[in-house]
């Protein structure tokens, strides 16, 4: 009678796990599709994209791409691959720049006495209460100020403190054990030596996160480039896929590619260190 | 503790030691000064002024935020962003809940369907306004498919209805981050708990209501937090795909902002907007500490 009820209920659970699993799949569908449907676009005929069809029923075509890439530069437009290699080069620099500044800083808070040392711990929490709105402006006219409007280091240099970023690594360097950074310099080992054999390769979880998150970050600005460019050399692929959504409405393959080529290295970079990424989330998401 | 000077220790030798430490943090405070702290007190100082960031700047005292609160503008932009909150905090809270409960219940592919509802997160916010521009147009995928039941939704073009299909898009963006969230509070609760529920006969149904919901109190004020302040921040969605209209409907604070800096050249008062956008999201996350945040214990 016992064990009746007891396969019962397992029965009963394997029936509600199945509906649910069922349930998961179906939004992972919906929350996909549109992903789906951007990629297929991108390659469909222009006559074939309007309509519920997923499929295309006129044969595929690269023209789209072509136009984004080749035609764009003849009539005069920013073209997409000087606009990727702007992008990338302005996320590698700033993530770079932001790894090296913060690893450094969050050593020395951790790991170093020194004047201002509590002061400076505090300002860091502080600083992080403060929204990036607040900034737009003044860093703006600072900027001006100094001569960079349309330049490279506007786009890199206002991004290299941050403070979400010096606090994670001072988290990390604080449960690193002093004996161990003790050991080298007994072994006669220098402050260099110490950083580049130990804290650095004991801190790679830390510097992927860290990473990850400023480079994606960086991708996908968009508010400050408005407001900073003015000469379309300079311009990242976020700005120019938006001026093309702007002038070109009708052309629908050609944004669709836009769409890829601007998530496209995205998606791989978070596919590939999707561990690191969903850690990050629930260290800072549960710190709250 | 350790900043307290030992006595054998000279001043001299303390400013020695320093020295290493100082050297470490220099590139963040250097670059701390010039793009933050010069910033912070250059646009402060801007509140108080009228400049069109070519001529010297004129004092006004409190004209700038005087302006603001007297400007049509002011309510409705509140009233929008009022109208965000609304659709977009119960939703995507509800949500994430619900698909992290399954998630945690299903106990099979959680990784999987983690990573799936992430992918629109990690989508540049440009690259999902101009896709959703696209299947939420007249002619779009979604509108073609409710045709065949005779409906058509103006999504977009209705003013009444823009800010809440805007809200909708930024539910699809962000729940799978909220939802890793909550699942990550989930898996927090030691099992033990559940366990003794159920052997004190307690069903499916009160054991999530009475044990599972107020242990996740931690997750759900990160999460309500971080809700509050993209309410009052979005920008580049209303920017992109409205451009604040239909008859100003989707116009935000941070829009507001950048129109009355950039396209009206009014340094001052785009400033005094800024403090006032902070503010507000301000407010909404101290109401939710005050409200929402309970102590809570294993």
């Amino acid at each position: 009678m016992k064990e009746n009820t007891s396969i019962g209920m397992e029965k009963s659970f394997r029936i509600k796990r199945a509906i649910i699993i069922a349930i998961l799949t179906l939004l992972v569908i919906v929350w996909i599709y549109p992903y789906v449907w951007v990629a297929v676009a991108s390659f469909k005929d222009p006559t074939d994209i309007t309509g519920t069809g997923l499929l295309p029923k006129k044969p595929m075509t690269l023209a789209h791409y072509k136009f984004i890439f080749v035609t764009a530069n003849e009539i005069g437009r920013t073209p997409f691959l000087r606009a990727f290699a702007n992008s990338l080069f302005i996320a590698v620099s700033v993530t770079f720049l932001v790894i090296l500044v913060s690893s450094l800083a969050g050593y020395s808070l951790a790991k170093h006495d020194f004047i201002g040392r509590r002061f400076l711990n505090n300002f860091i929490i502080f600083q992080m209460l403060f929204p990036s709105i607040l900034f737009l402006i003044p860093v703006f006219l600072v900027v001006k100020a100094l001569h960079m409007i349309d330049t490279y280091q506007a786009m890199i240099l206002p991004f290299i403190a941050n403070a979400w970023g010096v606090f994670l690594f001072f988290q990390f360097f604080k449960g690193v054990p002093d004996d161990l950074i003790e050991s080298v310099k007994i072994d006669g080992g220098g402050e260099m030596l110490i950083l580049f054999r130990i804290v650095i390769p004991l801190s790679k979880s830390i510097i992927t996160i860290v990473g990850m998150f400023t480079f994606m970050q960086r991708w996908d600005e968009y508010l400050w480039y408005i407001v900073l460019n003015k000469n379309n050399n300079f311009m990242p692929l976020t700005t120019v896929l938006a001026g093309y959504m702007k002038t070109y409405g009708e052309k629908i393959g050609e944004q669709m590619a836009g769409v890829v080529i601007l998530t496209f290295p995205i998606i791989v970079l978070f596919l590939l260190f999707r561990k690191s990424f969903t850690q990050g989330i629930t260290m800072t998401g549960l710190k709250g | 503790m350790s900043d307290v000077s030992i006595p054998n220790v000279s001043l001299r030798e303390k400013i020695k030691k320093s020295t290493t430490g100082w050297l470490l943090i220099l590139p963040y405070v250097f670059f701390t000064i010039l793009f933050w702290l010069i910033p912070g007190i250059w646009s402060l100082i801007l509140t108080f002024e009228k400049w069109n960031m070519m001529s010297p700047p004129k004092f006004v005292g409190l004209h700038n935020f005087v302006s603001i609160f007297k400007d049509e503008l002011f309510l409705i932009t509140l009233r929008n962003t009022f109208q965000f909150i609304i659709v977009y905090i119960p939703l995507s809270v509800a949500f994430s809940l619900f698909v992290a409960w399954m998630i945690y219940k299903a106990r099979f592919g959680s990784t999987f369907f983690l990573i799936s509802f992430l992918l629109p997160y990690v989508t540049s916010g440009v690259a999902y306004s101009v896709i959703f521009n696209r299947l939420f147009a007249y002619d779009g995928v979604v509108n073609v498919f409710l045709r065949k039941f005779g409906l058509n939704i103006p999504f977009f073009t209705d003013p009444s209805i823009a800010m809440s299909s805007i809200a909708l898009l930024v539910v699809w963006k962000i729940m799978g981050y909220y939802s890793l969230i909550i699942y990550a509070g989930l898996q927090a609760i030691p099992p033990s708990i559940f366990e003794a529920a159920k052997i004190d006969g307690a069903n499916e149904g009160k054991t999530f209501f009475k044990i599972t919901l107020p242990l996740l109190n931690p997750a759900f004020t990160t999460i309500l937090v971080f809700a509050a302040i993209i309410s009052v921040n979005i920008f580049t969605e209303p920017y992109l795909i409205t451009e604040g209209g239909p008859f100003n409907a989707t116009r935000t604070f941070v829009f507001w902002t950048y129109k009355t800096a950039f396209e009206l050249l009014q340094a001052g008062k785009g400033s005094a907007l800024a403090f006032v956008t902070a503010a507000i999201s301000f407010v909404l996350v101290l109401i939710i500490r005050k409200y929402v945040e309970k102590e809570i214990e294993f």
